[in-house]
């Protein structure tokens, strides 16, 4: 590489967006990683995750779910259920007393009872631990939202720098170069090599890391990127002079949201948390590249009837980037397949923050020694250094 | 030379942010108020008591949100309908009520009941408002009850 004025300026810059906080960007990275396979992760290792279906059987009913969990815990209150891929247990969260945010897997297939976690599961804390550094989010958005979203900047910046520093980058695809004379050039080869291969995947985990620092700026200012989930109107409410109204049952609300948005594919359900709340049901309809919560119905609680609906059509464009940002970040759009990608782009972009630091610890090591040396050829001021 | 080489391995020290966060983030799960977190005067609404916690009472600024878990008993448990949290000079009407949100609405299990109450920016937070809990039965009944603002720094708040 040829160096001059110019290229030095890029360099440092390259090195200005990279070093400083490297070992930081490297945990994010890392925990991002294991993050975006950490419900397989979970499956692995604890069966109860795990939804065999060896008799091939459809999904059950949420309600014999919701049933199954009041059997086993009657003093339960179900909060969320989420299905996450047909080879995850489906987890209902509940409130339980001793656990505010207790996991239930229950199999969707057979309807039985897996287990029971009280605390945080593996995906919520490597999720929490990778998005916000387990920061708390009590006032406003947590700041370490900020801190890991800031990271995205620095991925971006040291993609445009090295784009500029070596605009012969392609050569990297077709005829990768790897020289092993000393470890400097090894590691500095196998710098640019992967760092080639991943400039798609830096770009779209740089530019959601963008998103999510726009986001948390936004949620800070109160400023909705999606619209609220409706809530029924006091006069909505049913009055009784005893007792408390039957709702209706959660299959009830779940037909009522299959008949107000076409092929729904149900991937949340947030159940009722005060009397003025809806059975709110989210999912993807059709289009793969959008969140677990692109569409939504809305569904009254009392009467079985649809209080709202939102689907892709409605979405304006910051909308849409909201929606877009997390299957791109989290690589989960095309489930397993998608998903080792991700992994393996993450853990090379993980070697790729590595090697940048090792090509830096040879180089200066090299400038160290050529300095010392000349220090050593002027004996007074190699005494005035010590 | 040291700081040369050692200056790019510094942010090592930011690593330390989850570790020093992680009681923070395990105290989600557990069911208990916060050790900190200040317990009010059980108080009667409608047929009902109530004990109210605040969490990082200390540390609330007006324009922020006030952190709040309820705990309710009384024989008729299941006629409640709904609890509403607000600091006011006066006693909130219903339908104000919902302009403060409804993450001011007590929602969660039944054993755990949350709130997260918006503090006016003109809110004094030195004792002179309310925190007023509004509490409707299935039967449309409406309830009220309120808490001074505990004071703040002394410990006792001016008398007017």
């Amino acid at each position: 590489m040829r160096y001059n004025i110019r290229s030095g300026l890029w360099y440092a810059l390259h090195r200005w967006f990279g070093l400083p906080v490297w070992l930081l960007l490297l945990f994010v990275c890392v925990t991002g990683t294991l993050a975006c396979v950490s419900h397989e992760i979970l499956w692995l290792v604890d069966p109860e995750t795990r939804a065999p279906n060896p008799e091939q059987q459809a999904h059950v009913s949420y309600g014999a779910m919701l049933t199954a969990i009041e059997d086993s815990w009657p003093r339960a209150d179900p909060l969320f259920i989420a299905d996450d891929a047909p080879y995850l247990a489906t987890r209902v969260i509940a409130a339980l007393p001793g656990a505010p945010a207790a996991t239930i897997y229950v199999n969707q297939y057979s309807g039985a009872i897996q287990g029971i976690n009280r605390g945080p599961t593996f995906p919520d804390f490597m999720r929490s631990l990778h998005g916000w550094l387990l920061i708390p989010w009590d006032e406003g958005t947590s700041w370490g939202y900020y801190l890991v979203g800031l990271l995205g900047l620095l991925l971006l910046g040291s993609l445009v720098t090295a784009l500029v520093l070596d605009k012969n980058f392609w050569h990297s695809f077709y005829r990768p170069r790897l020289r092993t004379g000393s470890p400097r050039l090894f590691w500095s080869d196998l710098h640019r090599v992967i760092g080639v291969w991943l400039i798609p995947f830096i770009a779209i985990i740089g530019a959601t890391g963008l998103w999510y620092l726009t986001q948390g700026a936004l949620w800070d200012a109160q400023t909705l990127i999606q619209p609220p989930a409706p809530m029924l109107e006091r006069q909505e409410l049913p009055e009784l002079a005893q007792g408390a109204p039957e709702a209706v049952g959660i299959e009830t609300a779940v037909a009522a949201a299959r008949g107000a948005i076409e092929d729904m594919n149900i991937e949340w359900i947030s159940l009722p948390e005060t009397a003025y709340h809806t059975v709110e049901v989210y999912g993807q309809s059709g289009f793969p590249l959008v969140s677990d919560f692109a569409v939504a119905a809305y569904i009254n609680p009392y009467n079985g009837a649809v209080a709202g609906v939102r689907d892709l059509a409605g979405l304006g464009p910051l909308q849409w980037i909201d929606h877009i940002a997390d299957p791109l970040h989290y690589g989960n759009f095309g489930g397993l397949w998608s998903k080792a990608i991700w992994f393996v782009f993450g853990s090379a972009l993980s070697a790729l923050i590595l090697t940048g630091m090792l090509v830096w610890l040879r180089r200066t090591a090299r400038q160290s020694r050529r300095a010392s040396q000349g220090a050593a050829a002027r004996p007074a001021a190699a005494g005035a250094d010590r | 030379m040291t700081w040369r080489r050692g200056k790019y391995q510094l942010n090592a020290l930011l690593l330390l942010l989850p570790l020093l966060y992680a009681g923070h983030f395990w105290s989600l799960y557990s069911p208990a108020p916060p050790a900190d977190a200040l317990a009010l005067p059980v108080r009667t609404v409608g047929p009902w008591q109530v004990q109210l916690y605040i969490e990082s009472w200390s540390q609330l600024e007006p324009g922020g949100l006030l952190d709040a878990q309820a705990r309710f008993s009384g024989p008729a448990r299941e006629r409640l309908r709904a609890a509403f949290l607000a600091i006011d000079d006066a006693p909130p009407s219903t339908d104000r009520l919902l302009e403060f949100g409804y993450s001011a609405a007590l929602h969660g299990g039944r054993g755990h009941l949350e709130a997260h109450v918006p503090v006016p920016e003109s809110a004094d937070l030195r004792g002179a408002q309310s925190l007023w809990l509004t509490v409707e039965g299935w039967d449309g009944s409406v309830h009220r009850v309120s808490w001074p603002l505990p004071g703040r720094g002394g410990g006792i708040h001016a008398s007017k």
